[in-house]
């Protein structure tokens, strides 16, 4: 009798356990589904680029907490015999009977016996049904209609938010490469602590702004810098196994992001020929691909046409545009891709010039590299080369290139090779060129002529005067001391036998040769200054004295 | 060792009694039933109603049904303890004087104590000792009652003028205390029919006191969930308003809750109920049943409940819907 009581009330405990989690369960996804539907209703005004993995989450958490709620509100053995009593109108025969389990005296057997004739009609399942009211089903229904519509909807908001989601996870992918890159090196025999430290640096560096970067822009920017890095290291690095190591790290580096630029581009391609015949969302989608290419490939061009492809409704001329541009983009990648691939046979031959072969690469890709490239050749084979062109197209080069943002990287890469070429004609160049060095702290006094510049150094400045200290120094003037004004007497290199060299004296240039302000006139200027302001200022009387105290004691 | 069919006789003569009971009184079924439970519970009964509901008539009718010593005591604002328990005599014995104890009235199996709160509390707590203790103590001498021993007493609730009201130490001896109610139409039809004609209903003794006690002893032994019985301890620490977690109602209108010997009362006529109604367990039901007549007389009111209009029934009603079971 004991046993088939207990079987009995075991039976009713798990039937009341299916009930309770298939209750929890509707409780908890339903207040899963109502916050989803909250996030996602946010999501559609507000940028979210978590909403889905949170919608996820949410979802599936609201599904384990109900499955593990109902199992844990379920009710004890005794719990469901007093349920069965309940139900069955057993008058508390079975809870008693479960609680007279191993007694044996007259009242506890005629008790259980009692029990056991009472308990056999009773079905489990028909008593104790697992349903949810037609009311319930309702609300789950409407909630999951609900969010399944504002789930479809794309707003401005959703679309902000898919491509800072999709920044993130480019981002990520670009991490991962780069510490690819580092590893190999790390494993790569040759390569000096120092030189290992300062990679692991610029990676944490990168790695930070990848993390951080808002747009496409801003990943394609961080990258440049560790690749620019890589650079600056195979350059200044003695040749051997470390430097050859590090050329390839950076040649297969700027391969990889040539391949996925083709692959995006390929991914463009396919989604404008999908948007041809494709609803709203492909169109969409194909505008979102084409910007991303454009801005990982600073093809602006691009950018524009994506942009006015979107603007016009997704026109079908505004589409043909977009491909347009977009096969241009794609030449350009192809052309690039090439030039890298001839620098990398150029390499071995050209071990002597560290320049020429890092010309090679810069060719191939970025305008601001190839006055570094340039300075290069200047330094070993002015004499032939240089001369016969350098006129005509170098100094034309330097000066379109110099106008852009790449004057930086062309500060940074002069660092370790400039100092020669400066010697020979660039010394005199604008300011915005000094600019560059002056973080790099490598130049030494200029003495020649002729160079010209007219960009603005807007690049990033890795150097201190101890060769690093961030790179957030732009547009810094500084004075070339003992400089001279550049004319052909002082140029270090011998000039060709035409006479065709042609110097152009900056006029724009916003650095001074060799002129001194005294100090007294700079500092009095700045008290002044700085004096002026503080009074016209509401700091505290104490603290304005302090400060004056303070410039006093600097006279 | 008992078996189901000693059970079942027992539980047939027992609805057999109350049946031969119902004969006698016409309607008033519940209050049968509870004065039955309180019988077998082995404790004494409070009658309250109003004048002519029959509650004479019942101690009379349950005396002759249970073949039982039975007799009356018509409490007086005169009367004294020694009327009740009875006192010493001297008498002449052997040319000597002795003392000699005249048993009281007290001295019987059914004691109707008619009116119980005329008499001035001196007499009342006569009844005391009685009552718990089941003796009476004259002199320096106990005298054990005879066995069942059981007190009936009756109080009318309207003429207060007069009347000593039982003091809570003696209230809490009476097991239950039952509202005889004004019958039904019906029945008050029956009860004419009966007592204003020559027809005579003639009681047929069912049950003898050893049978009583027998009953009383197998009942003792019915089981009782844990569950039930923290029912039933639960209403009872429910009705103290300083408990922690203690109903409104009972925050709000009781002043003194309940003793332990409410406990027990709700307990041993909850077994009875069981075992009357044909089961070997107790039911929250059963507790249910039992918790007004036991509560009731032992919930103090207190002024704000007078002043509302609210019984101690009312409060006890409210205790049990906010417990769950």
């Amino acid at each position: 009798m004991d046993a088939e009581i207990r079987v009995f009330a075991g039976r009713v405990r798990r039937r009341l356990r299916e009930q309770s989690v298939v209750r929890e369960l509707f409780w908890w996804t339903t207040g899963g589904l109502l916050l989803s539907l909250i996030l996602s209703l946010v999501s559609l005004a507000v940028p979210f680029p978590m909403a889905l993995p949170f919608i996820a989450v949410v979802l599936a958490l609201s599904v384990i907490g109900g499955m593990a709620a109902g199992v844990l509100k379920a009710p004890t053995l005794m719990e469901s015999a007093l349920r069965a009593d309940e139900q069955g109108r057993f008058e508390e025969r079975v809870s008693t009977a479960l609680f007279l389990q191993g007694r044996e005296d007259a009242f506890s057997v005629l008790q259980k016996k009692d029990a056991v004739s009472r308990i056999r009609d009773f079905r489990v399942r028909k008593e104790f049904p697992v349903r949810i009211r037609k009311r319930q089903a309702a609300l789950f229904l409407a909630l999951a209609i609900l969010l399944g519509v504002s789930g479809m909807a794309d707003t401005p908001a959703r679309q902000t938010a898919r491509v800072q989601s999709d920044v993130k996870r480019t981002g990520k992918e670009k991490l991962a490469r780069l510490e690819k890159v580092e590893q190999r090196l790390k494993e790569q025999e040759g390569l000096s602590e120092t030189e290992l430290l300062e990679l692991e640096e610029q990676l944490e560096r990168t790695g930070m702004d990848l993390k951080e970067a808002q747009s496409y822009e801003d990943l394609k920017k961080a990258e440049e810098r560790f690749l620019k890095k890589l650079e600056m290291a195979a350059e200044q690095a003695e040749p051997g196994q470390a430097k050859e190591a590090l050329q390839k790290a950076a040649q297969e580096s700027l391969a990889a992001e040539q391949a996925e630029q083709e692959q995006l581009a390929q991914e463009a391609q396919e989604a404008l020929e999908k948007a041809e015949d494709g609803d709203r969302r492909d169109k969409q989608e194909a505008y979102e691909k084409l910007k991303k290419l454009s801005e990982l490939s600073g093809d602006q061009n691009l950018g524009k046409k994506a942009e006015a492809y979107q603007k016009s409704g997704f026109s079908s001329g505004e589409r043909a545009d977009a491909r347009q541009a977009l096969s241009e983009n794609q030449k350009n990648l192809t052309g690039g891709s090439k030039m890298a691939d001839g620098n990398n046979s150029q390499t071995g031959s050209q071990t002597g010039s560290q320049n020429s072969s890092q010309s090679g690469n810069q060719n191939g890709s970025q305008n601001g590299n190839q006055n570094g490239s340039q300075n290069g050749n200047q330094n070993g084979s002015q004499n032939g080369n240089q001369n016969g062109n350098q006129n005509d197209s170098q100094n034309g080069n330097q000066n379109s290139n110099q106008n852009g943002s790449q004057n930086g990287n062309q500060n940074g890469n002069q660092n370790g090779s400039q100092n020669g070429n400066q010697n020979g004609g660039q010394n005199g160049n604008s300011g915005n060129q000094n600019g560059g060095r002056n973080g790099n702290g490598n130049n030494g006094g200029g003495s020649g002529n002729g160079g010209t510049g007219t960009g603005g150094g807007s690049g990033w400045n890795y150097g201190s005067k101890e060769g690093r200290e961030g790179y957030a120094k732009t547009r810094e003037n500084i004075t070339i001391p003992e400089g001279v004004l550049g004319e052909d007497e002082n140029l270090t290199g011998i000039a060709n036998g035409n006479q065709t060299s042609q110097m152009v004296q900056s006029e724009q240039s916003r650095a001074w040769s060799g002129n001194k302000v005294s100090y007294g006139e700079v500092s009095g200027a700045y008290k002044e200054k700085a004096i002026r302001k503080i009074d016209g200022s509401n700091y505290p009387g104490k603290l304005k004295e302090q400060i004056r105290n303070y410039f006093d004691g600097l006279d | 060792m008992i078996d189901e069919k000693t059970i079942q006789e027992m539980i047939t003569k027992i609805r057999t009694a109350e049946s031969e009971i119902g004969k006698g009184i016409i309607g008033q079924r519940d209050i049968i039933r509870q004065v039955l439970l309180a019988i077998f519970a082995d404790g004494n009964v409070l009658l309250e109603g109003v004048p002519g509901l029959g509650k004479t008539e019942l101690v009379k009718a349950v005396s002759r049904v249970m073949s039982a010593s039975f007799s009356r005591i018509q409490f007086t604002p005169d009367l004294m303890p020694a009327d009740v328990t009875g006192t010493n005599l001297i008498i002449k014995q052997d040319g000597n004087n002795v003392f000699q104890f005249e048993p009281g009235p007290v001295f019987a199996n059914l004691v109707l104590a008619d009116e119980i709160n005329r008499a001035t509390p001196k007499t009342q707590s006569a009844l005391l000792e009685a009552m718990q203790e089941k003796t009476v103590t004259v002199g320096k001498k106990t005298y054990q009652l005879p066995s069942p021993f059981l007190v009936l007493a009756t109080q009318n609730p309207i003429e207060n003028e007069g009347t000593y009201p039982l003091p809570e130490a003696q209230l809490d001896r009476f097991l239950f205390k039952l509202l005889v109610e004004f019958p039904s139409k019906e029945e008050l039809y029956r009860i004419m029919e009966l007592t204003v004609t020559n027809r005579k209903t003639e009681l047929c003794p069912v049950l003898t006191g050893p049978e009583i006690i027998e009953i009383r002893s197998v009942i003792r032994d019915m089981p009782l969930s844990d569950a039930v019985m923290d029912y039933a301890l639960s209403i009872v620490v429910a009705t103290h308003p300083e408990r922690e977690g203690a109903p409104e109602a009972a925050k709000r209108y009781i002043q003194t809750g309940a003793s332990p010997r409410a406990a027990q009362a709700i307990v041993k006529t909850a077994k009875v109920r069981a075992f009357l109604e044909g089961r070997y367990n107790v039911s929250f039901e059963d507790v249910r049943f039992v918790a007004y007549p036991a509560l009731r007389h032992r919930l103090a009111l207190n002024f704000e409940a007078v002043a509302d209009g609210v019984t101690p029934d009312a409060v006890i009603r409210e205790i049990l819907d906010g417990i769950r079971v």
